[in-house]
C-alpha cells in the first residue's frame, strides 16, 4: 500500500483514540464530581429549595387541612429526589451525567453568580452561559494571543539568527523573568499601579458585561468602553505570554539556522532577510504552526485565575463562580467544551502534518 | 582497572552524571545565579525551620494572638523614605506609681473614686506627623487569691480606668469601665471603647460624638485644624493613666488594702500597648498579623511544594518511560493512551475543583496541601514519559545494549546500568523546570481561594485580594507585593537553573566560542 493511501486510516486511528480520551476525561470528572459526594450536597441543597418554594406556594393556594399538604409535600420531594437522581448511589449517576454533557444536553445552572457572570437571571441554560462568556474571554485572551504571535514569529527568527548577541539574552532573560512571575500577579500589580494609582483603568472589570451584551446598541460607545476595560487586560496578558513565545519560536528556529543549508545560503552571500524568510521561516511554519493552534484553542479554555483577578466575566471566571457554587451542571458542561476544543485542534493539526509532510508516519 | 571497577558502587555511574551535571550547570553565568539564589532559599529555609515554633500554623490562624498588633500597617521603615510614622511601643509597668486608701470621695472628672486605688502610669511621646491607631492595656500578671477578713470571706471588685492626657492638657477616658474580680483581670485586656472615648471627646474637644467614633484614633491622638473637623496628629508628649480601683462592700479599704499587699494580690505587671501607625519589617495584615513571619514561613513550604511535586512528577514520569520504551507491547499502550488522556485534561479547574473539596475535609492543613499536590503530580508526568520513552527506545537499539544482553546481563541490569544514568542529565533539567511550576499552581490555586489552611505566600497574597474585595483599600502594596516577588524569586531560581540545565540535555544550544 502507498504512503498516501494510508492516510485515512491513521487519521481514523487517531480520531479514534482522541475520542476515546475525551470520553474517559469527561467519565473522570462525573466520578470526580459524584465520588467526593461534591454534586450530591449541591443536589440536595436543590430539593431542599425547592420543596420550601413548593409547600410555600401550597399553603398560600390551599389553606387546607394539614395533612394533605404533608403528603402532597413527600410526594414532591420523592419525585424531586428520583429526578435528580438522588435515590441512586453516585456510581449510577456518573454514566448519564457525562453522556448528557457529550451530546450538549448541558442543562440549567441555578447557581446566582454564574447567573451574574452570564448578565441573565437565575436559572440559566448553561449552554447559554457558556455562550455569553466565551465572546469575552476571545475579547481579551485570543486577542493578546494573536498580539503576542503577531509579535513573537517574525522577533524570534532573528533573535535565534543571531544567537549569542545580546538581543538573544535580552529575550532570554525576559521569558526566564516572564516564566517565573504568574500573570495573575502581573495583573495584581498593573490594576495597583494603572487603576489605582494612576486611575487611567478600571479596578474592577465585570462592568464590561454591558457593553458586551447590549453592544449593537451603540456599537461606537460599546466599542470605546469596552476598549476602555480591555486594554490593561490585553497588554498584561501579553507581556506575561510573549517571553514564552519568543523563548519556544526561537528554540525551533535554532535548530534550523545550524543546519548546513542556511550555512550554505549565508556562505553565498545573501541578505540577511532573504535567509530568514526563505530557509528559516518556511521550514519553520509547521511546527510554529502547531504551537499557534494549541495556544489559540487554549486560550479559549480562560485563564481561570487571571480574569478571576480582574474580575473579567470569561470563560475563566465562569468556571470559578460554578466551582466555588458547587455548580455541577456549568462545570462538566465547561469541562466537555474546553477539552472538545482542544482535542479538535490537536486533531486538526494532525490532518495538516500528514496533508503538509507525507512523511509523517504516525 | 579491574580492581577499580569491583570496587565502584552500583550507583556510581548516577552519582558521576550528578556531578557533571553540576559542573555544567556552574560553568554559565545564568546557571551561577541559580545557584546562589538557591543556596539563599535553603539557608532561609533551613534558618526558617529552626526559628519558628512548630505549630505556627495554628498560631497563625488563631487571631486573638495577634491584636495587639496595629492592623493593616505598612512596614516600619517607610520611615526612611520620609513617611511619617507613629512609633509602635510596647510599655511594661511593674510597680504602680501610687497606691493608697482614700478614705474620702474624689473626683476624676466626673468619676467619684473611693477606697483602695493604684495608679499606673506611663509616658508615649508622639514625634511624627500621624496618628497611632489605638491603645491596649492588657494585665498580664495579676495576683489572685482568697482574701479572708475578720473570718469572711472576700471578693474586691474592681473597676479599671484608662485616661489618655493629651499635650494640650485635656483627659480622655478611653475604655468603657466594667466591674471585674481579681480573677477576671489576670490576662484582661482593656481596649479602646469608641463610644465612652466619642462621649468625652465631645465634651472636651467639642467634636461631635458620631464624627468622633468614626476615626477615633485622629480624635484622641490629633487637633482639629479648620472646618469640617478637620485634623491634624497632635506631637507631644502623652500619659496614659491607669487607675484601679479596688473596693469589698461593707470592708474597711485600709484593711483591703494591708491584706492584699502582704499576700501580693492585684495587679502586678501591666503592659501597655500604643498601636503605632506602622509595624516591624513586613507591615500587617487586617488580623494584625506580622506579615515578616507569615513570609518567613512561607520559604520552606515554597521549597517543599516545589521539590515534593517535582521529584515525584519526575520519578514516575521515568518509570512509566523507561518501562513503556524498554519492554513495549501492551504496556507501552497502556502507558501511552494513558499519557493522551491525562494530556488533554483541563489541569487547572480540576486541581480547583479538588482543592475545593479537599477544603472541606476534616484533616490537617498540611494534609489538604499535599492532597492538592498529589493531584498536580498525578497529572503532569506524562510529558516527560513520552520524551523519556522515546530517549529509551534509542538507547535501546545501541549496538552495547545488545553486547550486555548477550553477555547475560538482565533487564534490571541493563535499565539501572545503561539507561538511566543516560537519562539523569535530562531528569534534571525537567526536574528543575517542573519546581515552579508546582510553586506557581499552589500560589495560583490560593489566591483564587482554595484554602489548604498553611501560611503560604499565595495564601497571604488571597487575603490581601479578600481584604480589597471586602471594600479594603487597594493601597496595601506591603501586603501584596513582597509575596509575589518572593513566589517571582523563587520559581526564577529554578527557572534559572533550568535554562542552564538544557543545554547538557540540548548541546546545540551551548554557544559556540
Amino acid at each position: 500500500m502507498s504512503a498516501r493511501g494510508r492516510i485515512p486510516r491513521i487519521l481514523a486511528k487517531r480520531a479514534i483514540l482522541l475520542s476515546v480520551a475525551l470520553v474517559v476525561i469527561m467519565l473522570l470528572t462525573a466520578v470526580i464530581l459524584g465520588a467526593t459526594g461534591y454534586d450530591e450536597k449541591i443536589l440536595k441543597a436543590i430539593v431542599v429549595t425547592e420543596l420550601q418554594a413548593y409547600s410555600q406556594a401550597l399553603r398560600q393556594q390551599l389553606k387546607g387541612s394539614g395533612e394533605d399538604i404533608e403528603k402532597l409535600i413527600k410526594e414532591r420531594e420523592q419525585f424531586l429526589i428520583s429526578y435528580y437522581g438522588l435515590d441512586k448511589p453516585w456510581w449510577e449517576r456518573v454514566i448519564p451525567m457525562a453522556f448528557n454533557a457529550m451530546i450538549l444536553n448541558l442543562g440549567y445552572s441555578l447557581s446566582e453568580e454564574v447567573a451574574n457572570i452570564a448578565g441573565l437571571q437565575p436559572p440559566v441554560r448553561v449552554s447559554d452561559a457558556i455562550l455569553i462568556t466565551l465572546p469575552r474571554t476571545i475579547i481579551m485572551l485570543t486577542i493578546a494571543q494573536l498580539i503576542s504571535i503577531a509579535i513573537a514569529l517574525p522577533l524570534a527568527p532573528f533573535i535565534a539568527y543571531r544567537r549569542g548577541s545580546i538581543w538573544d539574552k535580552l529575550s532570554i532573560s525576559y521569558a526566564a523573568f516572564t516564566n517565573a512571575l504568574p500573570i495573575w500577579w502581573l495583573a495584581i500589580v498593573a490594576i495597583y499601579f494603572v487603576g489605582f494609582q494612576l486611575k487611567i483603568a478600571p479596578t474592577s472589570y465585570r462592568g464590561v458585561i454591558s457593553y458586551i451584551n447590549r453592544f449593537w446598541e451603540d456599537p461606537f460607545t460599546s466599542f470605546i468602553n469596552i476598549l476602555y476595560y480591555a486594554y490593561l487586560p490585553i497588554i498584561v496578558v501579553v507581556i506575561g505570554i510573549l517571553g514564552g513565545w519568543l523563548y519556544s519560536v526561537r528554540a525551533i528556529a535554532i535548530r534550523v539556522v545550524s543546519e548546513d543549508y542556511v550555512f550554505m545560503a549565508k556562505a553565498k552571500g545573501l541578505p540577511e532577510r532573504q535567509v530568514i524568510r526563505h530557509y528559516v521561516l518556511r521550514v519553520i511554519a509547521g511546527p510554529a504552526m502547531t504551537l499557534i493552534i494549541l495556544g489559540l484553542a487554549g486560550s479559549i479554555g480562560g485563564f481561570i485565575i487571571t480574569e478571576s483577578v480582574f474580575d473579567w466575566p470569561g470563560i475563566g471566571l465562569l468556571y470559578y463562580a460554578a466551582i466555588t457554587t458547587g455548580d455541577s451542571p456549568t462545570i462538566i458542561g465547561l469541562v466537555y467544551i474546553t477539552t472538545l476544543v482542544y482535542i479538535v485542534a490537536r486533531f486538526i493539526l494532525e490532518v495538516l502534518y500528514v496533508i503538509l509532510d507525507p512523511r509523517v508516519s504516525l | 582497572m579491574s580492581t577499580y571497577q569491583l570496587k565502584r558502587s552500583p550507583l556510581d555511574p548516577i552519582y558521576r552524571a550528578f556531578k557533571g551535571a553540576f559542573g555544567e550547570v556552574w560553568a554559565q553565568s545564568m546557571g551561577k545565579a541559580g545557584l546562589i539564589l538557591l543556596v539563599f532559599l535553603v539557608a532561609i529555609s533551613i534558618y526558617t525551620t529552626i526559628v519558628m515554633p512548630s505549630n505556627f500554623d495554628s498560631v497563625w490562624n488563631n487571631r486573638k494572638e495577634w491584636d495587639t498588633n496595629p492592623f493593616v500597617a505598612p512596614p516600619e521603615w517607610i520611615r526612611f523614605f520620609g513617611f511619617p510614622v507613629a512609633r509602635h511601643a510596647i510599655i511594661e509597668l511593674n510597680r504602680p506609681v501610687e497606691s493608697k486608701v482614700y478614705l474620702e470621695p474624689f473626683f476624676i472628672d466626673d468619676i467619684q473614686l473611693f477606697g483602695y486605688i493604684q495608679r499606673f502610669s506611663a509616658t508615649y511621646v508622639l514625634d511624627s506627623d500621624a496618628y497611632p491607631q489605638s491603645i491596649l492595656v492588657r494585665f498580664a500578671e495579676v495576683g489572685y487569691g482568697t482574701i479572708t477578713i475578720r473570718g469572711r470571706m472576700v471578693e474586691p471588685q474592681i473597676v479599671v480606668y484608662v485616661f489618655l492626657n493629651r499635650p494640650d492638657g485635656s483627659q480622655i477616658l478611653i475604655n468603657a469601665p466594667e466591674t471585674l474580680t481579681l480573677k477576671s483581670l489576670a490576662g484582661k485586656d482593656i481596649r479602646l471603647d469608641q463610644d465612652t472615648a466619642a462621649a468625652w471627646i465631645e465634651r472636651k474637644l467639642n467634636v461631635p460624638q458620631d464624627v468622633a467614633k468614626k476615626i477615633i484614633n485622629f480624635y484622641l491622638f490629633g487637633e482639629v485644624v479648620g472646618e469640617n473637623f478637620y485634623t491634624r496628629p497632635l506631637q507631644g508628649s502623652y500619659s496614659i493613666d491607669i487607675v484601679v480601683s479596688y473596693l469589698a462592700p461593707g470592708v474597711d479599704p485600709r484593711d483591703l488594702k494591708t491584706i492584699m499587699e502582704s499576700k501580693g494580690l492585684g495587679a502586678r505587671e501591666i503592659t501597655i500597648i500604643v498601636k503605632g501607625s506602622a509595624y516591624g519589617l513586613a507591615g500587617t495584615d487586617d488580623a494584625g498579623r506580622d506579615l515578616f513571619l507569615g513570609l518567613l514561613y512561607g520559604f520552606p513550604v515554597a521549597l517543599l511544594i516545589g521539590i515534593f511535586a517535582a521529584v515525584s512528577a519526575v520519578l514516575i514520569g521515568m518509570i512509566a518511560g523507561v518501562i513503556s520504551g524498554y519492554y513495549g507491547g501492551v504496556v507501552d499502550d497502556a502507558i501511552q493512551r494513558t499519557v493522551d488522556i491525562i494530556g488533554n485534561i483541563p489541569l487547572l479547574p480540576i486541581l480547583i475543583l479538588i482543592g475545593v473539596i479537599v477544603q472541606e475535609w476534616n484533616v490537617s492543613a498540611w494534609e489538604r496541601l499535599f492532597i492538592i499536590i498529589a493531584f498536580l503530580v498525578v497529572f503532569s508526568w506524562g510529558g516527560l514519559a513520552i520524551i523519556i520513552r522515546s530517549m529509551t527506545l534509542s538507547i535501546k537499539a545501541e549496538p552495547y545494549i545488545e553486547a550486555a544482553r548477550a553477555l547475560g546481563a538482565s533487564n534490571v541490569r541493563i535499565i539501572f546500568r545503561h539507561i538511566i544514568p543516560q537519562l539523569i542529565p535530562y531528569m534534571m533539567a525537567s526536574l528543575v523546570f517542573s519546581v515552579p511550576g508546582a510553586i506557581l499552581a499552589e500560589a495560583g490555586l490560593s489566591v483564587i481561594g482554595v484554602r489548604h489552611g498553611l501560611p503560604t505566600w499565595g495564601s497571604i497574597l488571597a487575603e490581601a485580594r479578600a481584604y480589597i474585595g471586602a471594600g479594603g483599600s487597594y493601597g496595601v502594596w506591603w501586603w501584596i507585593f513582597p509575596p509575589g516577588i518572593l513566589i517571582g524569586i523563587t520559581a526564577l531560581t529554578f527557572v534559572l537553573l533550568g535554562l542552564a540545565a538544557e543545554t547538557i540535555v540540548e548541546p546545540r544550544l551551548r554557544r559556540r566560542m
